[in-house]
């Protein structure tokens, strides 16, 4: 509560309620906040278990991923996070603990998957909270999900011990062994040394007891980033979005405003010199934009009280899948294939079921494998796939999907990414709704010559995983597995227009991935 | 700054008046290491009318750098009295430098202003201060609460973080403002609601 009265500086001015200045803070409040105490609870609910070696591994092991800066240290190596970072662990977290937690026996199962559970839902709480838009049902699924949190967080409640809280145990802890030393000390000449041992460990026991007790009554939730989550929810029909007021765009105004202000002043009475700088480039900037904007909009027409009409908006275009960078000597079927390390057979087995499906007009490829064979091809290693930004119409975000064979990346290992693949209708693979995971293995684009159309066909070549359990959840971790075939063929040509995006797995074991449905807004908005 | 003819805040504005809710940002940064740790405390200021995508972008420069407040010399830790001394100077110099900030919104937010608009248009406008964005310990600083209180609702310390669906008495800090000031001050100092 604590109030000091009276201080309040904005209390008295007129229409101003001053309790409602206040804005959820997604930055402070959660990245920096609650998902670093959650990664403290975390790493102590690891060392409970003792699996922090298989956490630090799986955490190595996460893949590249648009926006997404892959960990370049383990997980205990990491000194310093920034809000960046944190949010990047956020989106990964809950699949790399239920990675890493994937063995634990039938004793620790309990606590693994309600441990699962609360990390899972604050992660889905935090990537709700940044809609842009909402409707009711999102609201209420908000509602639901910090709800959850709340009764799943006990169990956590053993690893929140305060600093405070450890000094007193300690306190406690000398007191009543000293108490123990001096009753040992009136007994002991009538014991018999195996008598004492026992005698000992009973002391032991009783010691730790009373520890965990005191600690077990000390340990609590009550801080006020937990409390603030409970307005999220509520502020959004009154005041709209939650990413709208963050407080990012202040601490990136710092560097033009003040920064780099200090920077050109003679840094001594630097205040004035500040002010005055940001006073002169804020009129520059402000013209060269009326400028610009001028120059965007053609047939404006300025009225007598130069009153200004905006052309009507023109809609976009969907932007086209492109492959780039073109690999050399790929110009057959079969230099292709040696170029790749793939077999020619399981290639020509793919593509002749492939050409089968497609319509029969003279854009159809020959069914004939020789005649295939002699066709042009061009090999590429990269695929941008425009994938629309999430509650956006217009606006589209590219992601580069790698395909390098055995050629080394940018000084790493060769890249083969992991992507969407629609295949059948939404009915298909219960949850994934009709997506499979796929690995690239090859893009490639080959010319019909031998018809009079000359059609070009911008094909994928793709190792498809299936959903373990028909795609639905995993009830104990909560997220979506795939494993590698076992038998029969796994690869797949499809055309590129079925690639619909970047997928992140993280292994899982052996032949078997876990779906990181949580990465970003638009894969955690299409797989919930 | 209480004066006998506040408006409350919903009272309604006169029909035709545009709002022009002002957002607040308050921050503090860090300048340098050198000469002893610079930093500043920048007060900006934008305009909710500014489409939100257009706002959180830093290259159309929708914020406008309002003040550079005073920055508190820092604590001696010499003796407690002191310290407390240097406490009470930061907040009252706070509280100063805010009612400066602040007194050009006193007149225009109760009876409006006629502004020119991007549009063209020449409107009555009534500024309203309708957010303030910071970090907690900030905000505790401005609002006058200790850091383990919530800005909006009164809740108890044990209960911050349990069950949320509990419903809470909002806030009323003109309440705590009058409470203040009937009491004698010694004792409003040692009051703590």
């Amino acid at each position: 509560m604590g109030v000091k009265i009276g201080n309040n500086l904005f209390i008295g001015l007129d229409r101003v309620s001053p309790a409602d200045l206040y804005k959820p803070d997604l930055l402070h409040n959660i990245y920096l906040g609650l998902f670093k105490h959650m990664m403290e609870w975390v790493e102590g609910f690891l060392k409970k278990h003792k699996q922090q070696q298989v956490f630090d591994h799986a955490w190595k092991e996460i893949l590249p991923y648009p926006r997404f800066s892959v960990p370049k240290k383990a997980y205990c190596e990491i000194t310093q996070w920034q809000g960046k970072e944190m949010r990047n662990l956020g989106h990964s977290i809950s699949a790399v603990l239920a990675s890493a937690l994937r063995n634990l026996d039938s004793s620790q199962y309990p606590d693994f998957k309600s441990a699962l559970k609360c990390v899972s839902t604050l992660v889905a709480f935090s990537l709700m909270a940044q809609y842009r838009s909402h409707t009711p049902d999102t609201l209420s699924y908000m509602e639901s999900y910090l709800q959850t949190f709340h009764r799943t967080k006990d169990i956590f409640l053993a690893f929140r011990t305060s600093k405070a809280t450890r000094t007193r145990a300690d306190c406690q802890d000398r007191e009543l062994r000293e108490l123990m030393a001096d009753q040992g000390a009136k007994e002991v000449h009538h014991r018999t040394l195996a008598n004492r041992c026992r005698h000992a460990d009973q002391e032991r026991v009783e010691r730790s007891d009373r520890r965990a007790d005191l600690i077990r009554c000390e340990n609590h939730f009550n801080f006020i980033k937990m409390h603030y989550l409970t307005h999220f929810a509520s502020h959004v029909p009154r005041f709209g979005s939650i990413s709208m007021y963050s407080t990012e765009i202040g601490e990136l105004a710092h560097k033009d405003q003040i920064q780099d202000g200090y920077r050109r002043s003679n840094k001594n009475d630097a205040a004035w010199q500040i002010l005055s700088q940001y006073g002169r480039q804020h009129p520059l900037g402000m013209r060269l934009q009326t400028i610009e904007a001028l120059s965007k909009v053609k047939g404006v027409i300025v009225a007598k009280d130069s009153w200004m009409e905006m052309p009507a908006f023109s809609s976009h275009s969907t932007p086209r899948r492109v492959l780039k960078g073109r690999m050399k000597n790929t110009s057959t079927l079969t230099e292709l294939c040696a170029t790749l390390n793939i077999h020619y057979s399981h290639i020509m087995q793919e593509i002749l079921p492939f050409t089968r499906q497609t319509a029969a007009d003279d854009r159809r490829l020959p069914a004939d494998p020789t005649e295939l064979g002699l066709l042009p091809v061009e090999g590429f290693a990269q695929l941008e796939i425009p994938v629309p930004d999430f509650q956006e119409t217009d606006r589209f975000q590219i992601q580069w999907a790698r395909c390098t064979g055995t050629k080394a990346f940018c000084n790493g290992g060769p890249r083969n990414d992991w992507v969407w693949v629609q295949t059948g209708g939404e009915a298909n693979y219960g949850d994934l709704r009709g997506r499979v995971v796929a690995r690239l293995l090859a893009l490639f684009n080959i010319r019909n010559i031998l018809s009079e159309a000359g059609a070009v066909h911008r094909l994928a070549l793709v190792c498809i995983l299936d959903p373990v359990n028909s795609g639905r959840f995993h009830i104990a971790s909560g997220h979506i597995r795939v494993a590698r075939r076992v038998n029969g063929r796994d690869m797949r040509i499809v055309s590129i227009g079925a690639v619909i995006g970047q997928a992140q797995v993280i292994p899982s074991g052996e032949r078997q991935w876990i779906v990181n449905h949580r990465i970003d807004l638009w894969t955690f908005n299409e797989i919930y | 700054m209480l004066t006998a003819h506040s408006v409350p805040w919903y009272k309604t504005l006169p029909a035709g008046s545009t709002v022009v809710p002002i957002i607040g940002l308050f921050d503090q940064t860090h300048l340098t290491n050198f000469s002893g740790d610079n930093k500043a405390w920048p007060v900006y200021m934008m305009i909710g009318n500014i489409l939100s995508r257009t706002r959180n972008s830093p290259a159309k420069m929708p914020i406008l750098l309002l003040a550079l407040l005073p920055v508190p010399p820092k604590f001696t830790g010499e003796s407690a009295r002191a310290n407390e001394a240097q406490r009470q100077t930061n907040a009252d110099t706070l509280r100063a430098v805010f009612d400066l900030i602040l007194a050009p919104l006193q007149p225009v937010a109760q009876e409006g202003t006629v502004m020119d608009c991007a549009d063209g248009k020449t409107r009555l406008c009534s500024p309203i201060l309708s957010a303030w964005i910071t970090d907690h310990a900030e905000h505790a600083a401005l609002q006058g609460i200790g850091s383990k209180s919530c800005q909006r609702f009164e809740v108890p310390c044990e209960e911050l973080g349990g069950d949320p669906w509990r419903i809470y008495e909002t806030r009323d800090y003109m309440r705590y403002r009058e409470k203040a000031l009937w009491h004698e001050p010694a004792e409003a100092a040692g009051i703590a609601e």
